[in-house]
């Protein structure tokens, strides 16, 4: 038996989004490009360095809440190297529904090992990996920074708050990860060609919504914008010190 | 409503900046509408007493055996769980952390209560909190109302406004938590500074523009002479100049301190990402074209090797 990896992955704004609200006061998610999350990319480039290594013995399933427009995004992670993909056709809310969601396929299929990044960059709450462990029971480890597989075991390089801790933990595991656990990888155009025919299966989505969102602002930030020359120094030195002392 | 249980820091005998916020928070929670509620600190910082503002009702606890590698197993999140009330009218309260985050998701599945992500400032009501929430990295705000029963991840950069008046000595009692028997640690390689980044009141902050990492020392001499901690961009923690525990940026730690000085840093939408909850920010940078200039409060275009060492030397 292959072991199974399912790499969850978000759908997100490029980085470089200018945000702003649409008529409905809500952040306009139309015109900007959406990428797979960053975090997610490593993730996913961590696991398809285990299947290059070992292509007989891994198998990886890419994951995904998401509506149909999230498809090219999953078609790249099949063209980098992924075996199929399976898509749970709702728009994904908060981090307990899609936990849920994740929770619920586990339960349904044989997955040894859960990756995603350590929190998407458009709510940022880190949250989706703790919430799927807790609900399957599994162990879990945040942000990961090595990974590499022994047998029944992880090796692991994990950013807690006293340093980087190395540890060995048995699967099943759940992790959020993030740089350097891999380097980005670019799909080759025989693998974005051998996309093409690797299956999506579209899911019912089974969880609900935890909460309702009112409106949203643009987070407007206005700096003082005070430029200072170089025989003005102290000026700045005196403001330095009166921001220390406070 | 009838328990709080928040995790705090506890630096020195006092508690830290941002957890002065959280007790404000719980303060206001006290005077406005829950007098008789029930609270409990969490502290993983090993004290006896603390000065902490007048609440009433309230117990301190600092949790052991976790410190070693600032990690904790189900087991041991399961014994801290078990310490809070077996009540299920709670509401639990923390700053978002890596370890934080793992008893706020287990708390909300065990309590069957929803964390509310990234609350950067709330205000009471009589029966809901009505929460402003950080989004896309801080760029935009997003607004809901939720019951007083929730689990509150607080972003950095929350705030709760009151002035705290009385102060009152806390006796602490100890926890010892069980060993943590999931994982076997082979070795732990500990953070060097001092000043942990995200929760540091003062940043010092450089990038490329040093052009070396043997012209750190300034860096850390300009950090030591404010309190400061030092973080650095993405590009420089790539190319191994400085640790990736000091890159601070969209795919590196959010920081929100009192002050940032950026030193050498074009100021990328990425590196903008992570600091922009900051409350005043500096820029040092020779090229005036720099985009992080749009986003200071003070900027002075300048050699980093001629301003940095005059400032460490009048400051």
């Amino acid at each position: 038996m292959p072991m199974k990896i399912l790499v969850c992955i978000s759908a997100v704004p490029d980085t470089t989004s200018k945000i702003s609200l649409s008529s409905n006061n809500f952040v306009n998610m139309d015109g900007l490009t959406f990428i797979t999350g960053p975090y997610e990319d490593y993730a996913l480039s961590r696991a398809i360095e285990f299947k290059e290594a070992n292509p007989e013995s891994i198998e990886i399933t890419i994951f995904h809440v998401g509506l149909e427009d999230a498809e090219p995004i999953i078609r790249k992670c099949l063209a980098l190297g992924a075996d199929s993909a399976v898509r749970v056709h709702t728009k994904a809310n908060d981090s307990l529904q899609v936990a849920n969601e994740i929770a619920s396929y586990v339960k349904e299929n044989s997955v040894d090992l859960i990756l995603m990044g350590k929190e998407s960059i458009d709510y940022n709450t880190g949250l989706v990996h703790l919430y799927t462990s807790n609900i399957l029971g599994w162990n879990h480890y945040s942000p990961v920074m090595n990974l590499a597989i022994e047998n029944d075991s992880c090796l692991l390089k994990v950013e807690s708050s006293v340093g980087s801790v190395q540890l060995t933990s048995s699967l099943p595991l759940v992790l959020g990860c993030q740089e350097p656990i891999a380097e980005w990888k670019i799909p080759s155009m025989r693998g974005i060609m051998a996309a093409r025919t690797k299956p999506i299966l579209v899911r019912e989505a089974s969880a609900p919504n935890s909460f309702t969102y009112e409106k949203d602002a643009v987070n407007e930030q206005n700096r003082k914008g005070i430029l200072f020359q170089r025989e003005n120094l102290s000026e700045l030195i005196d403001i330095i010190k009166k921001e220390v002392r406070s | 409503m009838k328990n709080i249980a928040a995790f705090i820091d506890i630096k020195e005998g006092k508690p830290s900046s941002r957890s002065k916020q959280i007790l404000q928070l719980i303060q206001g929670i006290q005077q406005k509408m829950y007098a008789s509620v029930a609270i409990q600190l969490f502290t993983f910082d090993t004290v006896d007493k603390v000065d902490l503002p007048s609440l009433s009702n309230v117990k301190l606890y600092s949790l052991q055996g976790a410190s070693d590698t600032g990690l904790l197993s189900k087991e041991q999140i399961d014994s801290i769980l078990t310490l809070m009330s077996d009540d299920v009218s709670t509401c639990v309260i923390g700053y978002k952390s890596s370890l934080i985050d793992t008893i706020l998701t287990a708390a909300a599945i065990r309590f069957n209560l929803k964390v509310i992500p990234q609350v950067i400032s709330l205000e009471l009501t009589s029966d809901q909190f009505a929460i402003q929430q950080s989004i896309f990295s801080g760029k935009a705000l997003s607004y809901l109302h939720v019951s007083h029963l929730s689990v509150l991840q607080l972003n950095p950069a929350f705030e709760f406004a009151s002035s705290i008046v009385d102060t009152i000595e806390q006796h602490c009692e100890n926890i010892a938590l069980p060993a943590n028997t999931t994982c076997q640690v082979t070795s732990i390689n500990k953070i060097a500074q001092g000043a942990n980044l995200a929760e540091a009141n003062y940043v010092v902050g450089a990038g490329r523009g040093l052009k070396d990492p043997s012209n750190w020392n300034m860096i850390e001499e300009l950090a030591s002479k404010i309190g400061a901690a030092t973080a650095c961009s993405k590009p420089v923690s790539d190319i191994n100049w400085r640790p990736h525990s000091e890159h601070v940026g969209q795919t590196g730690i959010k920081i929100a301190p009192q002050l940032y000085i950026a030193c050498g840093i074009s100021g990328a939408i990425q590196h903008l990402a992570g600091i922009n909850g900051s409350k005043t920010i500096i820029v040092i940078n020779n090229d005036p074209e720099a985009p992080f200039f749009k986003y200071a409060d003070y900027g002075i275009v300048g050699d980093v090797f001629d301003i940095v060492p005059e400032i460490v030397k009048n400051i």
